[in-house]
C-alpha cells in the first residue's frame, strides 16, 4: 500500500566500494557511481530503521548491512551492484555497533552495545558469544584483524575509556578481561578507528578532541600503546574518525571535516553540511576522495589534501616590505619601508626609489591588474604598467591624497581634503581632468571603494553609506545610507548591469540603476565578516587572523590561511582556475597559490534542511511534478521540485531572523501565488511566486515584524491561515502567546493589522479555515490547552465580536494536527494531540440568520495507534492518515452513519524520518502522495 | 543574545531561578506529584542520576524540610473566579517560623558526578548498574527498603533519535534494575522516557512489575520535546522474581506493538500533569507578569559543573600554581644541566590553555565570525576601540601619518609651499604639475564614448594596449 518514492534525511553510513558510494539513508541503501555521481540503485533494506553500517566481503559478492538491532545479508551476483538483492534479515537481541567479515569471509563478527561479541557462520547461525568483563554501555566499537584467533576489540565506553579486549581470552564463564584501558578522553567515546597497516588507533569524544595512539605490540600479555597526539579544533563533539596512510580525519557535530597529520598538525579544514552534524565518512584510495554524509542529507566528496603552493620571500638588501600588490600574471610589486619600489617576476628587482613616499603612500592596482598607482602626501602620483613608469605628476593642490581609486584602466578618482574628488581620464597616454565631485561631509571623508557603471560612479565609505554620483553632477544623485552598518563598505563592483557591494558586516547587496537612481534589489547575509571579494562562486573574507576563501552558495570555508588579518597589506589575483593571495607578515612576503577545482567539494546529493523542517507545503504543478516549499529550524526557506523520485532544490532564501514555523499560500491566479512564511521573533514574510512553464520565481514582497520591548517575551508565530472574504485577503497568525492576529493583505502584499483575538493563555498550535457547506465561514483555533475553538470569520475580521462561537475540550494537552470534512451542516474533524490520541469528532452546525453555533454529536478516539505526539492528520472520504513522532504513518478507515463516527486502523508504514513534524498530502486520481517532514523529508505514494 | 533571552523564551527557566531551583526540571516532579501524590507518606526516597540535583532538591524541600511548595502563584494572568475567591477567603498568611524538619526522612541521591550538598540528602557517588550501589543504599536506610525511586537521567544525546531512544531505554532498564533491589512492595517508581519509536513496547512491559503504570507529561515539559515520564505505582513483582534476571521480563526486542494481542496489549494511559492554572512551557509570556514583583534578571542557581570541554576554559588557580611550579622545576633542571622535561611542561601549559605548545592550532582560535559578530552597542562609548574595528586597508598608514605630520591647514604660508615645491623640484625627473582648471569638452566626449567602447562585461574588463 505504501511505496516510498524518495527520501532525504541523515546519511548515517557511507562506504566507498570499487568507485561506488554506498550510502545508508534511512532504511534504504543508495548506490552512486563515481565520479559522475549517478544513482544506479536504491534498495529498501529496513523499514523505519536507519542503516548504520555496510560491510562488503572480499570479492564483493555479499554485503552485510546493519542498523540498530537489525542486520541483513545481501547478495550481489558477479559483483554487479545494479543487481544487488536482499537475501536474509535478522533481528538480534541488542544494538549492533560493529560488524566484520572474518576467517576469509566464512564468518561474521558483531559487537553489541553491551560490550559483547558474537561470531556467526556465513549462514548467520550463532557460533559463539563472548562478553567483556566490563559491563557498561558502549557508544562505539571497532573490530581489529581478520581471524578469530587474532581478534581484538576496541570498545568506546560511556565512561570516557577505550577498552581493549580479546574474545580468545575468555574464562570459563565467558567473560573476557580488559587487556588495556586508554584513558585520555573526558566524555563519551563516539568513534574508534584502527589502521592495521600503520598500527594507529584513533578515538573521538564528547570532549571535542581526538586522540591518536600507536600500538607497537599486540601481544595480549603486553600490549604496548603510546599516545601520539591529542587534537583540538572542533567546536563541538567529534562523531567519526578515519585513519589513512599518511593522515587521519575527524568529523563532528560542528559540520567540520578536519584532516590531520600524525603529529596532530592541521592539514585541511573544511565545512560541509551547512552547520549540521556529519554522521558518516568514507575514503577511496584509488580516487583519493573522502566522502561525507550529514544531517542535511547531503553526500559530499572532496580531495584529502589538495596542494597549496606556499612561498616566502624577503626583499633584497634587508629592506622591510610595507605594501604588497599582485599583478595580472601573478607578478608582484612591493614598496618597502624606505620607499623603494620592487617588482617580482622570478626574483625581486628594484624599480625605483621614492624618498617622498617614505612617510605616506597609497598603492592602488587597477581592476584589470595591469596598472598600478602610487600616491603621496603632497599630491604626487606615479602610474606604472607592470614595471614601467608611464606617468607621474602633481595634483594642483599639492596636498595629501586621502584615497585613490581606479574605475577601470582608463579612469581613476583621487580624493583630497574637504571631500574633493577628482575624476581623471587617461587618453592617448595623457591624463585628462574630467571633473570634480564633492564627497558628503563625514568624519572620514573619503571613499573606501569605488566602481563605475557607464556615467555613474558608485562610492562606498567607512560609515557603510553608498553614494551614487553621475558625471556632470557635483553631488551624489542619491545615497544608500548605512547600507553596510557602521562597519563600512569594503568592495564595490558590477556584473550584468548590477552593482554589488560587500561590507565588513558580512552582507552582500545588489543594486540596480533605475532612472539614474541606485536601488537595492536584494541583500544577503553571509556567515562571514569583513568580506573583500566575490568572484564567480568564491567569496573572499577575513576572519580574525585568517584569510578565508569560501564557497558562496553553500557558505562553507574552502581554504583558510593565517595572515594576521585584513589590517595588514595584502592582495589577491584570480584567474579561471587558481587564486593567488599574498600578504606581509613579520617582514616577509608570503604567497599562497591554490587550484580551486581541487578545493571545491562536489555534491553527490545536494544538502537539504539542517535540523527539523517545521513547515512544508506542496503545490501540485502537474501529475507527479510538485513544488515543495519548506522551512524549519535552520531559518532557511527552500523551494524545491519533487519529480522522478528525487527532490531538486530550486532556490534558498535566508531572510528569516529565526526559525520558520508556518507556511501557507493562496492561489491568486493560474500562475501566481501569494506565499506567507512566519516563525520566531513574530516575523511574517510575504512572497510572490510566479510559475511560467518551467521557470519558477519567488520574490520577497513584505517583511513584517514588530519590535518588542524589553519586557515582552519572544513571541513565535505557530500557524498561518489565509482567507478571502469578499475579495479582500486576510491573514490569521496564531502566536505562542495565545493570540491570533488578523491582518488584511493589500494588493501589493503589504500587511495591516486589523484585529487581535485571544484563544487562551496557551500557545496556539494550529489554525484552520472551515469553508463551504451552507455558506459557512469559520476559523478553528487549537492550542496547548487541548481546546478547539470556533470563530465566525466575518465577526473577527470586521471587529464585530472578539468572542469565540463555541469551544470544545478535545485533548488533554496540545492539539498538534487537524483535518476536516464538511458535509452540509455536519462537520467532521480529525485531530491528533500531544496525548497520543486520535480523535474523530462529529459536530452539528446550527445556523440561524447570521448566528452560528456548533454542538458535539459524537466522537471516536484511539490512544493505541500511536505512542507519541501526533503531528500530522489528513482526512478524506472513508480514510484518514496520521503521522506521529513515533515515526509511524498510519492509514485508518472511518465510517459516518446515523450520527455516529467510527474508525479503525488499516495499515502502517514506519518512516525513517526522525521527529516528524507533519504531513502534507496531495491527492491525485487514485493515489495519494504523502510528504512526511521532520528531520528530513520522505515522499510516500499510497494507493487506496 | 542578551542574558534575558532565555528568560523570555521559557517561563519555567525563569521561575526556577526565581524560586531557587537548580534546574527547571524541578517543576516536572512537582507537577507529577500534584497529579499522582507520589510524595505522600514517603520517608525513604532514592534519586538516581541525581546531578545537578533539582529532583533531590524537591525531595529535600518537600520531605525533609517539610516546606509547603505552592507552584501556583497568585497571578492575574490565571485568575479564575474560583482561585480569586479562594485567595480572598484565605487571610494573608503571616510568615510563621520555618516548618519543622522531618528528621525521620532519608533521601539518597546517586550519581557518577558529584553535586553540591542538599539538606537531608545523602550522596552516593556510584554507578547505578552495580549491585554494590543497591546494597549501599539499603545500608543508609538501615536495612529498610525505599518508598520511592525517581530517575531523571538522560544519556548523552547524539542527535540520532533511534539511538538516543534505545540508550534511554537501556538507562531506564538500568534504573529499574537497581529499583527492584531497593524498592519495597507497593512502592513507586518514576523515570524519564523518550516518547518516540516503539516506546509503547517498553512502557507496556512495566506492567509486569507494577500494578499501575502511567505515562505522564508535565506542563513544564515542552510540547515539542519527546521527553515524558513513566509513573509506576504499586510495585508488585511476580512470585519468585529475581531482580538480577530482569532482562527476560523486559524484552523489547523483535516485537511490534501492533502485533500484540489480548492481555498483552494494554494501553498505558497518557496523563498530562499541571492544571489550567499552570504555566505552559511552550507559551510566550511577558517578562513582567501582572501581579508579580518587578522582573529582575537572576543568574542561574547552579551553573553546569565541569562540562567535558571545560579544560579549555580559563585556567584555575591550581593550574597556574602548578604551571609556576613546573617552570621552577624546569629552570632547576636546566640549571643542573639536565634539560627540561618538556612533555610534562607542555601538559601544564595545555591546562592553562595559554597559546599552544604541543597543539598545532588551538581551539581558542574560534571562528572569526564569532569574534566579529559584535553586538550593535559594542564599544559604543569607546571611540578608540571603535576606530580599530571601523576602518579599511589604509587605516594604519593614515593614522600613523597623522601622528607624524599634522595635516596642513589652509593657512600654510606661501614660503612653506614654495619650500615643499622646491623639495620636489630638486628631484630631477619631475616633469609637470597637473592643472585642473577647466575641462576640455572634447575630452568629456571621448570619455562618454569610452563607456560604449567594446564589450564591457564586468568590472575587470581591460582597455590596456597589449
Amino acid at each position: 500500500m505504501f511505496n516510498s518514492l524518495c527520501l532525504q534525511t541523515d546519511v548515517t553510513c557511507i562506504e566507498i566500494i570499487d568507485k561506488h558510494v554506498f550510502a545508508g539513508i534511512g532504511g534504504f541503501l543508495h548506490i552512486y557511481q563515481l565520479p559522475n555521481n549517478n544513482l544506479i540503485k536504491r534498495l529498501k533494506i529496513f523499514e523505519g530503521q536507519k542503516i548504520y553500517g555496510i560491510k562488503p566481503n572480499l570479492n564483493l559478492s555479499k554485503l552485510i548491512i546493519f542498523g540498530g538491532k537489525h542486520i541483513s545479508l545481501t547478495s550481489c551476483p558477479q559483483g554487479n551492484f545494479e543487481e544487488i538483492e536482499k537475501s536474509t534479515h535478522h533481528i538480534l537481541s541488542d544494538w549492533i555497533l560493529a560488524v566484520k567479515w572474518i576467517e576469509n569471509d566464512n564468518k561474521i563478527a558483531t559487537v553489541f552495545m553491551h560490550n559483547k561479541l558474537t561470531i556467526w557462520n556465513k549462514d548467520f547461525l550463532k557460533e559463539i558469544s563472548v562478553k567483556c568483563e566490563e559491563r557498561c554501555i558502549l557508544y562505539s566499537a571497532h573490530i581489529c584483524y581478520d581471524s578469530h584467533k587474532e581478534l581484538l576489540i576496541l570498545s568506546g565506553t560511556v565512561f570516557s575509556e577505550v577498552l581493549l579486549w580479546k574474545p580468545l581470552n575468555s574464562h570459563e564463564n565467558k567473560c573476557s578481561p580488559v587487556l588495556k584501558r586508554l584513558k585520555e578522553h573526558n566524555g563519551v567515546i563516539f568513534s574508534i578507528d584502527y589502521n592495521p597497516d600503520n598500527g594507529l588507533i584513533c578515538a573521538t569524544s564528547d570532549d571535542r578532541s581526538a586522540v591518536l595512539w600507536k600500538m607497537t605490540s599486540t601481544n595480549p600479555q603486553d600490549i604496548q600503546i603510546n599516545k601520539l597526539c591529542q587534537v583540538y579544533e572542533h567546536l563541538a563533539r567529534i562523531f567519526r574518525c578515519l585513519i589513512l596512510k599518511e593522515c587521519f580525519i575527524t568529523v563532528g557535530e560542528d559540520s567540520l571535516i578536519i584532516v590531520w597529520d600524525f603529529n596532530g598538525s592541521l592539514l585541511r579544514k573544511i565545512e560541509t553540511h551547512q552547520g549540521g552534524a556529519v554522521w558518516s565518512l568514507g575514503y577511496n584510495k584509488n580516487l583519493d576522495v573522502i566522502c561525507s554524509g550529514g544531517n542535511d542529507g547531503a553526500i559530499t566528496t572532496f580531495r584529502v589534501n589538495p596542494k597549496v603552493v606556499k612561498d616566502y620571500s624577503s626583499l633584497p638588501n634587508r629592506e622591510i616590505p610595507k605594501i604588497v600588490g599582485l599583478l595580472r600574471a601573478g607578478n608582484m610589486i612591493c614598496l618597502s619601508e624606505k620607499a623603494v619600489l620592487y617588482y617580482h617576476d622570478v626574483i625581486w628587482q628594484e624599480v625605483a626609489r621614492y624618498p617622498d613616499l617614505q612617510k605616506y603612500c597609497i598603492l592602488q592596482i587597477s581592476p584589470c591588474k595591469r596598472l598600478f598607482a602610487l600616491a603621496g602626501f603632497d599630491g604626487q602620483i606615479y602610474i606604472y604598467r607592470e614595471n614601467h613608469l608611464i606617468n607621474k605628476f602633481f595634483l594642483q593642490h599639492k596636498s595629501r591624497i586621502f584615497a585613490f581609486h581606479w574605475l577601470d584602466c582608463n579612469r581613476f578618482l583621487v580624493t583630497q581634503k574637504d571631500g574633493i574628488l577628482i575624476l581623471y581620464f587617461i587618453f592617448n597616454n595623457t591624463i585628462n581632468f574630467i571633473q570634480s565631485f564633492i564627497f558628503p561631509s563625514s568624519k572620514e571623508r573619503w571613499p573606501t571603494c569605488a566602481c563605475a557603471l557607464n556615467d555613474h560612479i558608485i562610492l562606498g565609505d567607512r560609515k557603510g553609506n553608498i553614494y551614487n554620483f553621475k558625471i556632470g553632477h557635483e553631488s551624489p544623485i542619491n545615497t544608500q545610507k548605512k547600507s553596510h552598518s557602521y562597519l563600512g563598505v569594503t568592495y564595490l563592483y558590477f556584473e550584468n548591469n548590477l552593482i554589488i557591494s560587500l561590507g565588513r558586516d558580512g552582507f552582500i547587496k545588489r543594486y540596480k540603476l533605475s532612472n539614474n537612481n541606485l536601488e537595492c534589489i536584494d541583500s544577503n547575509k553571509t556567515k562571514f565578516s569583513w568580506l573583500v571579494g566575490l568572484e564567480n562562486n568564491l567569496l573572499l573574507s577575513f576572519s580574525g587572523d585568517n584569510f578565508v576563501v569560501s564557497d558562496f552558495k553553500f557558505q562553507r570555508i574552502l581554504f583558510e590561511t593565517k595572515c594576521g588579518g585584513g589590517h595588514r597589506s595584502w592582495d589577491y589575483v584570480t584567474n579561471s582556475k587558481s587564486i593567488i593571495f599574498s600578504f606581509i607578515k613579520q617582514k616577509i612576503i608570503h604567497t599562497c597559490q591554490l587550484n580551486m577545482e581541487d578545493f571545491m567539494p562536489k555534491d553527490v546529493i545536494e544538502g537539504f534542511h539542517v535540523r527539523e523542517i517545521n513547515a512544508l507545503k506542496v503545490l501540485k504543478l502537474s501529475e507527479d511534478y510538485h513544488l515543495v516549499i519548506s522551512g524549519g529550524e535552520d531559518t532557511i526557506l527552500r523551494l524545491s521540485i519533487a519529480q522522478f523520485n528525487r527532490i531538486k532544490i530550486l532556490e534558498t532564501f535566508k531572510i528569516h531572523l529565526s526559525s520558520i514555523r508556518a507556511i501557507n499560500y493562496y492561489k491568486l491566479n493560474i500562475n501566481k501565488y501569494l506565499l506567507i512564511t512566519a516563525g520566531g521573533r513574530a516575523q511574517i514574510i510575504c512572497w510572490q511566486i510566479e510559475i511560467q512553464d518551467e521557470k519558477i520565481s519567488c520574490i520577497e514582497k513584505c517583511n513584517f515584524y514588530e519590535s518588542v520591548s524589553q519586557e515582552e517575551g519572544e513571541t513565535r508565530i505557530m500557524h498561518l491561515c489565509i482567507a478571502n472574504i469578499h475579495e479582500q485577503l486576510y491573514l490569521f497568525a496564531g502566536r505562542s502567546d495565545g493570540l491570533i492576529k488578523i491582518f488584511s493583505i493589500s494588493t501589493d502584499m503589504n500587511l495591516k493589522l486589523e484585529n487581535s483575538i485571544s484563544h487562551s493563555n496557551h500557545c496556539i498550535s494550529n489554525l484552520a479555515l472551515i469553508k463551504g457547506g451552507v455558506n459557512i465561514d469559520l476559523l478553528a483555533s487549537m492550542a496547548t490547552d487541548g481546546n478547539l475553538k470556533f470563530w465566525s470569520i466575518s465577526d473577527i475580521c470586521y471587529n464585530q465580536s472578539n468572542e469565540a462561537l463555541n469551544f470544545f475540550k478535545i485533548h488533554q494537552s496540545g492539539i498538534t494536527s487537524f483535518s476536516y470534512i464538511l458535509k452540509d451542516d455536519r462537520l467532521i474533524t480529525l485531530t491528533g494531540g500531544d496525548d497520543n490520541c486520535i480523535s474523530l469528532t462529529l459536530f452539528g452546525i446550527h445556523k440561524q440568520n447570521s448566528f452560528i453555533s456548533l454542538a458535539k454529536i459524537n466522537v471516536d478516539q484511539n490512544f493505541a495507534i500511536h505512542c507519541a505526539q501526533i503531528t500530522g492528520a489528513f482526512l478524506l472520504n472513508g480514510y484518514f492518515i496520521t503521522s506521529s513522532i513515533d515515526q509511524r504513518i498510519v492509514i485508518s478507515k472511518w465510517l459516518y452513519k446515523d450520527n455516529e463516527v467510527k474508525f479503525s486502523m488499516l495499515e502502517k508504514y514506519d518512516t525513517a524520518i526522525a521527529d516528524p513534524q507533519g504531513l502534507e498530502a496531495i491527492l491525485d486520481k487514485r493515489s495519494l502522495y504523502l510528504y512526511i517532514f521532520g528531520n528530513g523529508i520522505e515522499c510516500v505514494k499510497v494507493n487506496i | 543574545m542578551g542574558k534575558t533571552s532565555k528568560d523570555k523564551r521559557d517561563i519555567y527557566y525563569r521561575k526556577a531561578k526565581e524560586q531557587g531551583w537548580r534546574a527547571r526540571s524541578a517543576f516536572k516532579l512537582l507537577q507529577i506529584d500534584e497529579k499522582f501524590n507520589i510524595l505522600n507518606n514517603v520517608t525513604r526516597a532514592v534519586d538516581l542520576c541525581a546531578a545537578p540535583g533539582s529532583w533531590s532538591q524537591v525531595l529535600s524541600r518537600k520531605l525533609y524540610l517539610n516546606e509547603e511548595i505552592n507552584i501556583k502563584e497568585p497571578m492575574h494572568l490565571f485568575y479564575t473566579d474560583a482561585i480569586k475567591e479562594a485567595l480572598e477567603e484565605k487571610p494573608p498568611t503571616t510568615p510563621t517560623s520555618p516548618p519543622k524538619k522531618n528528621e525521620s526522612v532519608k533521601i539518597v541521591a546517586v550519581d557518577l558526578q558529584p553535586m553540591s550538598p542538599l539538606p537531608g540528602v545523602i550522596q552516593i557517588q556510584g554507578d547505578i548498574t552495580k549491585y554494590s550501589t543497591a546494597q549501599e543504599i539499603i545500608t543508609h536506610f538501615e536495612g529498610e527498603k525505599s518508598d520511592l525511586v525517581i530517575c531523571d537521567g538522560a544519556p548523552d544525546v547524539t542527535g540520532l533519535h533511534c539511538m538516543d531512544i534505545y540508550i534511554q531505554a537501556q538507562l531506564l532498564l538500568g534504573a529499574l534494575h537497581i529499583t527492584c533491589n531497593v524498592l519495597k512492595t507497593g512502592g513507586t517508581f518514576v523515570a524519564k522516557i523518550f516518547r518516540g519509536k516503539d516506546s509503547d513496547l517498553l512502557t507496556n512491559q512495566l506492567l509486569t512489575l507494577f500494578q499501575e503504570v502511567h505515562v505522564a507529561k508535565p506542563k513544564s515539559s515542552r510540547n515539542s520535546s519527546i521527553e515524558a515520564f513513566v509513573v509506576c505505582q504499586g510495585y508488585n513483582p511476580p512470585q519468585g522474581f529475581d531482580p538480577k534476571l530482569i532482562t527476560p521480563y523486559l524484552d523489547v526486542s523483535n516485537k511490534d506493538f501492533s502485533t500484540l494481542e489480548g492481555i498483552n496489549k494494554v494501553i498505558i494511559p497518557f496523563i498530562v500533569c499541571g492544571d489550567v492554572s499552570a504555566y505552559d512551557s511552550d507559551t510566550t509570556y511577558p517578562l513582567q507578569l501582572e501581579g508579580e514583583a518587578p522582573y529582575v534578571y537572576r543568574a542561574p542557581v547552579q551553573p553546569p559543573i565541569a562540562p567535558p570541554y571545560s579544560f579549555k576554559q580559563d585556567p584555575t588557580k591550581s593550574d597556574i600554581d602548578n604551571f609556576l611550579k613546573k617552570i621552577d622545576e624546569a629552570a632547576k633542571r636546566v640549571g643542573l644541566g639536565l634539560g627540561a622535561d618538556v612533555k610534562d611542561l607542555n601538559e601544564t601549559v595545555r591546562k592553562l590553555s595559554i597559546s599552544d605548545v604541543n597543539l598545532p592550532s588551538s581551539s581558542n582560535n574560534v571562528k572569526g565570525a564569532a569574534q566579529f559578530d559584535l553586538p550593535e552597542d559594542f564599544c559604543k562609548d569607546d571611540t578608540k576601540t571603535k576606530q580599530m574595528f571601523d576602518n579599511g586597508p589604509y587605516f594604519d598608514l593614515i593614522t600613523k601619518v597623522d601622528k607624524v605630520q599634522k595635516p596642513e591647514k589652509d593657512n600654510e604660508t606661501e614660503a612653506s609651499v614654495n619650500l615643499r615645491t622646491m623639495d620636489f623640484k630638486l628631484m630631477p625627473d619631475f616633469e609637470f604639475l597637473y592643472k585642473e582648471d577647466g575641462t576640455d569638452p572634447e575630452m568629456i566626449q571621448t570619455l562618454l564614448q569610452h563607456f560604449s567602447m567594446g564589450n564591457i562585461v564586468n568590472y575587470t574588463t581591460c582597455f590596456c594596449p597589449e
